[in-house]
């Protein structure tokens, strides 16, 4: 208690709350502009906390993190564009139910089915983080070793039908992360002789150009092909009254609790990311109301204005983005590609997410949590606000001129990190790869969590293994080391599972 | 295509990993082998399954130049051409090769996008710029 009493006792001082509200702004703002999808709000925000104490600049990220997954719930409303990835169901009975006059009710849904998933997931990521960090704290080496293994093994299995390419990507991430001095005999690996690279390759350039430079790329893809297309632009719905009635919150509450739980356990799996949620919780509320409501002549159809359809997708992927901290916090292992960024604007600040963080930084720690459950509970009136006043003009923004400012703000960020100008070759050189990487269909979430977990993965085995006098066994002795045991077990299943379902997807199409 | 160059990508990992000292080689030679060997089984499948892969040269050639835009910015930024002169280019070629045409609308925005830039980065956030070839009356710009 005393503890979370720290938390609000950090974010409650007068510069801190005012840059987390800065942060839910701007996150709005950035995530409402549509073709700036989270990862790239969040990559560009980073640069502006290297000027910043820890605290405000924490609360600043926090702020965005937050924020972003709403604000691409207001263009896919109101002109079937999402800002965000998560915004993508959002966009089917949002649009449609602006289409029909109701753009205020559905921009409401959104906005109250966001903040009651994050402040729902803020109390679990309360809860949770503090507790699995104090279990982290007992693990060893071996301990180590396999929770990396576990990790890596959830991200790749989770790509039912795309392991190879899964796996892949986490081998460039793990290959990326071996660079710079052995942490274990301080021989340079890979550097070429190159200063820059002794401490490794760059992480805050690195994964400023993996999601910002690759998403300018993807931009200009997508302008080259929308100019061969002829595209004809309709007129803004009115918004008019965002006023929800008791019946429709009544109606709603069951399906938030199935899109907040589902969002939840997803978001707290590294690497399963918001999409799976989304879809898995807009599954679930469409099965429901094609049972209580479908046959109802009043109503409309599913994917053409129900209400569930937008607070399924809203309440998840506000649900991920609190829970995705859980393993981040505890573990130091990212829920999703959004949170692996916060590794950045944590290291930028001199400090690293997992046990010790608690241990090593408890104001800051508790502060950020305690960030997450305000942030959710000021995001209803600063929403309100954004889109009421700045939202017509946000929208009125070309994604032409995007493309310069975005590739500006991440080449600045990341020579800003050291002013170093090698940096921006890391972030160019970076983006370029996963943009191929993306053209090549390999998923770059596994990679992300590669480079993270690299260098401990590496160290965790070798002193395990000089522990055990080389033997592999270590791993799996259930009496000595039963949590390793165990992980390493489930993270077998992880790769088994989805292997063999494939393969017998594939005998019954050919029978 | 994707298979063959994470395979010469695996197999020059390995080879080069083969000259670090022993205790160091282990996990990177791992890794690079792993890699080697997961691109062989990517380029196996491609051959196989011989999936033509359907491309845009129009999108891939905008691509291309952003990318080509974005390296001159950064040789020249780093190079000593100042801050203002290669952003203000840059901002104007992008704008160009994303479709806008009309001279006005490209001079406008890429002014206030680099003046805005200058402002925040330079003078607010004080981040020191490369050293600069300019001329004296230049400097810092």
């Amino acid at each position: 208690m005393d503890l979370i009493a720290i938390g609000f006792t950090t974010l409650l001082e007068p510069s801190v709350l005012l840059m987390l509200v800065i942060g839910l702004f701007a996150g709005l703002i950035v995530g409402s502009i549509p073709g700036i999808n989270d990862n790239i709000a969040f990559a560009v925000f980073i640069p502006f906390s290297f000027a910043l104490p820890a605290a405000q600049a924490l609360a600043l990220m926090v702020g965005v993190y937050c924020a972003a997954a709403t604000g691409g719930a207001i263009p896919a409303i109101m002109i079937k564009v999402p800002g965000t990835a998560s915004a993508l169901l959002t966009a089917v009975d949002g649009n449609a139910m602006a289409r029909q006059g109701q753009a205020g009710k559905a921009l409401s849904i959104a906005i109250t089915s966001s903040v009651i998933g994050g402040v729902v997931c803020s109390i679990v990521l309360l809860l949770f983080a503090p507790l699995l960090a104090n279990l982290a704290l007992l693990f060893g080496f071996v301990e180590t070793f396999a929770l990396t293994i576990l990790g890596l093994s959830s991200v790749v299995g989770l790509l039912a039908g795309n392991v190879l390419r899964g796996l892949v990507s986490a081998l460039i991430g793990l290959l990326v992360s071996t660079i710079g001095f052995s942490l274990t005999t301080g021989y340079p690996r890979y550097t070429f002789d190159n200063v820059n690279l002794i401490e490794g390759v760059p992480f805050v350039p690195l994964l400023v150009g993996l999601f910002g430079v690759a998403s300018v790329f993807e931009l200009v893809a997508d302008i080259a092909r929308e100019r061969s297309e002829s595209g004809r632009s309709e007129a803004l719905p009115r918004i008019g009254s965002m006023r929800l009635g008791k019946r429709l919150i009544r109606r709603l509450i069951p399906v938030w609790a199935t899109s907040i739980t589902i969002g939840n356990l997803i978001g707290m799996l590294p690497g399963a990311g918001m999409l799976m949620a989304i879809y898995l919780s807009y599954d679930q509320a469409a099965r429901r109301f094609k049972r209580l409501f479908a046959h109802n002549p009043d109503e409309s159809k599913w994917g053409e204005g129900a209400p569930e359809g937008i607070a399924a997708p809203e309440s998840a992927n506000n649900a991920v983005t609190a829970s995705s901290m859980v393993p981040l916090l505890s573990l130091g292992i990212p829920g999703n590609s959004t949170s692996a960024l916060f590794i950045g604007a944590l290291g930028v600040q001199g400090m690293v997410p997992g046990p010790l963080l608690f241990a090593q930084h408890a104001d800051i720690a508790w502060m950020i949590i305690v960030a997450f459950l305000v942030a959710n509970l000021l995001m209803w009136p600063v929403a309100f606000l954004v889109i009421k006043s700045v939202s017509r003009t946000v929208f009125a923004i070309k994604k032409e001129v995007l493309v310069g400012v975005i590739v500006l703000l991440c080449m600045l960020g990341a020579y800003a990190d050291g002013a170093n100008s090698f940096n921006i070759g890391v972030a160019l050189s970076a983006g370029l790869v996963a943009y191929l990487m993306k053209l090549a269909n390999i998923p770059l979430g596994p990679a992300i969590l590669g480079l993270v977990l690299g260098g401990q993965m590496e160290s965790a085995l070798s002193n395990s293994l000089s522990v055990s006098g080389g033997s592999w066994l270590v791993f799996v002795d259930i009496k000595n080391h039963p949590i390793s045991a165990v992980m390493i077990v489930v993270a077998g299943l992880m790769w088994v599972v989805p292997i063999v379902r494939h393969l017998r997807s594939r005998t019954q199409e050919e029978v | 295509m994707t298979g063959a160059l994470l395979t010469v990508v695996g197999g020059l990992a390995s080879f080069r990993a083969l000259s670090f000292d022993g205790e160091s080689r282990f996990f990177p030679l791992a890794v690079a082998l792993a890699l080697a060997v997961t691109g062989t089984a990517i380029l196996v499948h491609a051959l196989l399954t011989q999936r033509a892969v359907a491309s845009s040269a129009e999108k891939y050639t905008a691509v291309l130049l952003a990318a080509a835009i974005v390296t001159a910015w950064a040789a020249a930024f780093s190079g000593g051409m100042g801050f203002v002169l290669p952003t203000f280019v840059m901002q104007a070629s992008l704008l160009w090769i994303t479709g806008v045409r009309r001279p006005a609308h490209i001079a406008f925005i890429a002014v206030l996008v680099t003046a805005l830039a200058y402002m925040l980065f330079v003078k607010l956030l004080d981040i020191p710029m490369p050293a600069s070839l300019l001329p004296n009356a230049l400097q810092g710009f």
